[in-house]
């Protein structure tokens, strides 16, 4: 025992012949196993832990709680730096390094306690008095300032090395709280043979005292049917009973074990809840209550009897009516002098706490108004105890006053699926709590249709008759004392400042919380809101009852980001989809490019080459030579059935009826309300048999849309939809070396043009005996084929290509080389925004007046049909090396760059190595109408200048259609 | 010539499938892969659902699996896939399956071939369903043996079926399966995991 001076011997849950080394603020200490931080702290008699958030008051371990309020910590050192950790829930392990926090430069000598001298400006609502002008102030000096003087701890701004992960877990019954009500419920429950989980956020079962259960916590965790979820808290309670719970996996290691993630986020789906989450112990106010010594009276109690810890010599019991029996005997046997017990009920209160970093004495006021100095280093307050309703209440419960318990319990006791049970059901005795949780267990397995007998009445009378015979001493803060009376310990809220704002005007108990930040701090109002709600009775003159208390929302208390994300961060934020050919893409040195959730080969640099170079080889190759280009992400669904043309011209714009077998059709289809939704390819394959190629992009999207035409608008039309955009692996193949290529790789298939002409579709093998669809279709202007096989020969068809093309020159393309393939054939692609119509697009002649098609009806809205709309149209600089952006605005030559007179954008921009000019595709506004205007481009996000260019057609290269038909 | 590779699943390409073995005992995951299955999707036409159940006697099944369900036959495995939706599922692979099987449901309903878009991967082991777990919502306590489902892990919409005790088959889109490696390489570490490349392995059996 070491420095130990406050180790007393036979605490429940150390292990003494287990040391472990750490250090606070760089000072080593030792402690045992089963240790918190806050026990070890106060065994080798460290009282003075922490500063205050706002005025920087000395401030030491109040609870053994994980709403401890005042003892936060840093935690670690480095990229696994924690800050704001309660000292009280960090399990020790050998090599522990924390620190005190929001203290500069040290814990004892803190510059910023200069604060307590500015209090009176720091009242509620400081911000929004004081720092009023000049405003530019506020964002530059006030608010960094006042940010740099009252943060708590800081983050290491390093990317965290650990992995947080996420599961999902299912039981009959959850039971929430394991203390001596939960493991009853729990046990009880679980005879029945119910899958039963129980959740409990410290490490050992048991609770405030587990004396006498430790059978029972034995027989609990033999059953197979339960789970126990120790150091785990269950965070939020959501519709159909999904729960919320992190597991604290790994915190109480110094690093976590191989393969195991820090913490764990559950998400539990259960039929039934027992609520047993206890009741938490509360403290009364009274000037200078926060000074370290003031601890709660259960704290100091288990400190001595779970930890083997003194908290202090001589002790002062300040109680709103409680005995303190246990604490009392509990002190008499660990050596601590017992100087007072202050019981208001009697009259009694304490006026003021001497000392500043440790308690020192406390001033006594007894009935009679007489008064008295004590010499003491202890504190203990016992308030009371308000029940844990948080969870309760984030289901819509708003809790109820008891007059006879003094405290907020819930509004229903029970409902369809939850029981509450133990001190948060106002239970205040032990045996209430066991006797009452076993009554549950029994009433919940007969809810699980189990052959157990219990019922709602026993169930409600028994808690009715606990409360009828209660009969707490309504008292919450001393009226004496001059001092400061703190509310809220960890934001500095004292009683002051909830008078203020009811002086001002605040009458809501959310307006006065969000006024004085009053139950803000990380332990969510647990220790404070109960004296803000009295506080404000009083001031007010209304009952507890009639100020009610604030909302709780999740979390119940605060829960790490990274635990919310999960493994869903890095590379695993969101999948990356990849293309059959990814692996021979990534051999051939090819760039890849994140598109949608795709990542795609962008362009395949040679050594030395920057990618404008490569782009500019690729074209000329798929121009002058051949080239191939990974096309396998193009949606791709298979239609069959007798009714399959006529869907097809139902949800496309333009005729399918017609389409013969082995031909393929550009094809448009139309949202609703008529805006252009999505093109592609229909290519029948059989009589009855069809296979639809989408954009990439919307490649789900419209699969989603033809589904709903078919289940929801035409269900009678009998038509299968496959989606087998996965099945096949394709490949574009263009140039006016195309067709020899192919015939090498497809020697059993005739793809001469007369046997294949432009829009001919083919099925056969290639590659010796691998099955193949080809496609006579091109995308890129040039002779160009489809190929498509299934997805696992994808590699091959690449090798094969690669392998006979190399006579020709042949080269692999990227998406960038394609986008400019296609800007120069005037291909429309990014124009396709969803606010575009087929008439602005230059494809209005493609809708039908025959038929009837999704979007038909509302294309013929006037606002659709409006000369004065903007319309597809190529842009050709004045200046061929004038480069403009995508995105960049259209205005006449001469007009004022202003919103009212913008006359469209730019949709696509590249420079065309063809061309020997940049390019680019435009809406204009009645663009048709003005081919060889001069406009200028105009770019005022970039700043750049304007560029004068002509409205040309978009059909830059070979606008008469001969290179795809050669 | 230009024949594709079968030894490694062609969307794992590059992935190391060397498995998780961090641990001093012995793995508790066993994930096999295998390439080797011809899975046919099948879609009765309007009202010819009856009809397509007769014609599939010819493969040992006399109707098509309830929503939620599978069955088996010798090597052949009918699975329900979503709405008005089946897989037919051979193992080891034949070629000539989808050719007879669009035969024997001609007019009856739509077959196309998913063998490669869908990565099938078998997880089983003592801590299989608790892997399962970290990325699946349902509750696999009632997910009995034959039993399927198709839902989301790991953002992948997937197709499972519950094999045995202690063994789960996932069927993913291919473009999927190597995102999906990784997460399962991390979230199987922890229970250690060996993977096993099963050419022709045979067919589990629902119990």
């Amino acid at each position: 025992m070491s420095g130990q001076i406050n180790r007393l011997s036979g605490g429940r849950r150390i292990n003494p012949e287990k040391p472990l080394r750490f250090t606070f603020d760089g000072k080593s200490f030792v402690g045992y196993e089963g240790d918190t931080l806050a026990s070890a702290l106060l065994a080798n008699g460290v009282t003075f832990v922490a500063r205050s958030f706002k005025y920087h008051r000395p401030r030491g371990v109040f609870t053994c709680d994980p709403h401890e309020p005042n003892a936060l910590v840093q935690l670690r050192n480095g990229a696994r730096q924690e800050p704001n950790i309660p000292a009280t829930m960090i399990e020790l392990y050998d090599g522990l390094e924390a620190s005190s926090q929001n203290r500069w430069p040290s814990l004892r000598f803190d510059l910023l306690s200069v604060n307590q001298l500015l209090a009176p400006i720091f009242v509620a609502g400081f911000y929004y008095k004081t720092f009023k002008w000049p405003a530019k102030f506020w964002t530059k000096i006030y608010e960094p300032v006042i940010r740099r003087a009252a943060g708590l701890g800081r983050l290491s701004g390093k990317i965290d090395p650990d992995s947080y992960e996420k599961t999902h877990h299912h039981c009959d019954i959850l039971v929430i709280g394991g203390g001596v009500a939960g493991i009853e419920a729990a046990r009880v429950v679980a005879q029945c043979g119910a899958r039963v989980t129980l959740v409990e956020e410290h490490a050992r079962l048991g609770g405030l005292d587990s004396a006498g259960f430790e059978d029972s916590i034995a027989r609990l965790e033999a059953m197979e049917n339960v789970r126990i979820l120790p150091r785990t808290m269950v965070f939020g309670w959501y519709d159909d009973n999904t729960f919320g719970a992190v597991e604290q996996v790994s915190d109480h290691l110094e690093v976590p074990g191989a393969n195991q993630p820090r913490q764990r986020m559950w998400k539990i789906v259960t039929k039934q809840v027992i609520l047993a989450t206890g009741a938490h112990e509360r403290s009364l106010t009274f000037a200078n209550n926060d000074r370290p010594g003031v601890m709660l009276a259960s704290a100091a109690e288990r400190y001595i009897r779970e930890y083997g810890v003194r908290p202090g010599r001589r002790a002062v019991v300040f109680t709103a009516g409680d005995k303190c029996d246990a604490l009392v005997e509990t002190m008499r046997e660990a050596g601590i002098e017992l100087a007072a017990i202050v019981d208001a009920s009697k009259g009694e209160e304490i006026e003021d706490v001497r000392g500043s970093t440790a308690v020192r004495a406390v001033t006594l006021r007894g009935p009679d108004g007489r008064t008295r100095t004590i010499a003491c280093d202890l504190v203990c307050v016992s308030g009371g105890w308000n029940p844990a309703v948080q969870l309760l209440a984030q289901r819509g419960q708003k809790p109820r006053w008891s007059e006879n318990h003094q405290a907020f319990l819930p509004q229903h006791m029970a409902g369809d699926d939850f029981l509450c049970t133990g001190s948060l059901a106002g239970l205040e005795t032990r045996a209430d709590c066991v006797a009452h949780a076993r009554m549950t267990g029994a009433l919940a397995a007969h809810r699980y249709s189990c052959p157990a007998s219990a019922n709602l009445a026993e169930f409600y009378g028994f808690l009715e008759k606990a409360e009828a015979s209660a009969a707490r001493h309504p008292f919450f803060e001393s009226a004496v004392g001059g001092s400061k009376k703190f509310i809220d310990l960890q934001h500095d809220v004292t009683r002051g400042d909830v008078a203020l704002a009811t002086r001002e005007g605040y009458r809501s108990v959310e307006h006065v919380k969000r006024y004085t930040t009053m139950g803000m701090a990380t332990d969510q109002g647990k220790n404070s809101n109960i004296h803000g709600i009295a506080a404000m009775s009083k001031s007010l003159g209304k009952s507890m009852g009639q100020v009610g208390t604030t909302g709780f929302r999740p979390p119940y208390r605060p829960v790490s980001i990274g635990a919310l994300a999960g493994r869903s961060r890095g590379r695993q934020w969101r999948p990356i989809l990849r293309t059959p050919l990814h692996g021979w893409v990534e051999e051939k040195g090819g760039v890849f490019v994140e598109s949608g959730l795709w990542h795609r080969s962008q362009y395949f640099p040679e050594p030395g080459e920057t990618m404008q170079q490569a782009i500019k080889r690729e074209v000329l190759a798929a121009r002058n030579t051949v080239g191939f280009c990974d096309v396998s992400t193009l949606g791709k669904i298979d239609l069959q059935g007798p009714d399959a043309a006529a869907f097809l011209n139902k949800v496309y714009c333009n005729g399918f009826a017609k389409l013969p077998v082995g031909k393929a059709r550009y094809g448009l289809m139309l949202r609703e309300d008529g805006i252009v939704f999505d093109d592609g390819t229909v290519t029948r394959l059989g009589e009855e048999h069809y296979f639809i190629t989408t954009t990439s992009a919307e490649s789900d999207s419209v699969l989603s849309h033809i589904e709903f035409c078919h289940q929801v608008l035409w269900p009678q039309m009998d038509i299968a939809l496959a989606d087998v955009s996965e099945d096949w692996a394709g490949i574009a193949l263009a140039g006016p070396h195309a067709r020899s290529v192919l015939q090498r790789i497809a020697p059993d298939m005739d793809v001469s043009n007369d046997a294949m002409p432009f829009l001919a579709a083919r099925e056969g093998t290639i590659l010796d005996g691998v099955r193949a669809r080809l496609f006579r279709i091109s995308f890129s202007g040039e002779l160009a084929f489809e190929i498509y096989v299934p997805a696992r020969h994808g590699r091959a068809l690449a090798e094969a290509l690669e392998c006979e093309g190399q006579e020709f020159g042949i080269t692999p393309y990227g998406v960038e080389a394609l986008d400019v393939l296609r800007i120069e054939k005037g291909h429309v692609s990014s124009e396709l925004n969803r606010f575009t119509t087929a008439s602005d697009l230059g494809l209005g002649m493609m809708m039908s007046t025959k038929k009837d098609y999704v979007g038909r009806t509302l294309s013929a809205r006037p606002g659709l049909a409006d000369s004065d709309r903007e319309a597809v149209v190529g842009l050709k600089p004045l200046d061929p090396s004038h480069s403009f952006r995508q995105g960049a605005h259209i205005f006449s030559k001469g007009a004022a760059i202003a919103p009212e007179s913008d006359d469209g954008y730019v949709t696509s921009s590249a420079w065309s190595p063809t061309l020997g000019s940049h390019i680019g595709i435009a809406l204009v506004r009645r663009g048709r109408e003005r081919l060889g205007e001069v406009i200028e481009i105009v770019d005022p996000l970039h700043g750049e200048r304007p560029v004068p260019a002509e409205i040309v057609s978009h059909h830059f290269f070979d606008p008469e259609n001969e290179r795809v038909r050669s | 010539m230009y024949a594709a590779d079968t030894s490694t699943p062609f969307c794992l390409e590059g992935m190391d499938l060397a498995g998780v073995q961090d641990r001093s005992s012995e793995a508790n995951v066993i994930v096999r892969l295998n390439s080797d299955t011809t899975i046919l999707r099948l879609i009765p036409y309007l009202n010819k659902r009856q009809a397509a159940e007769a014609a599939l006697t010819r493969f040992g099944f006399e109707r098509l699996p309830a929503p939620g369900r599978f069955s088996e036959a010798g090597q052949y495995r009918l699975a329900w896939a979503g709405r008005n939706c089946w897989h037919l599922m051979c193992s080891p692979a034949d070629a000539t399956e989808e050719q007879e099987l669009k035969e024997v449901l001609g007019g009856l309903a739509a077959v196309t071939n998913a063998s490669d878009g869908l990565f099938r991967m078998e997880i089983a082991g003592k801590d299989a369903a608790s892997l399962m777990a970290k990325g699946c919502v349902l509750d696999l306590d009632h997910f009995l043996p034959g039993h399927c489902a198709v839902t989301l892990m790991a953002h992948t919409r997937l197709h499972i079926h519950r094999m045995s005790g202690k063994v789960y088959e996932l069927m993913m889109p291919a473009s999927h399966a190597a995102s999906f490696w990784e997460w399962l390489c991390m979230s199987a570490a922890e229970f250690g995991m060996d993977v096993e490349l099963a050419a022709n392995d045979e067919p589990a059996s629902a119990a």
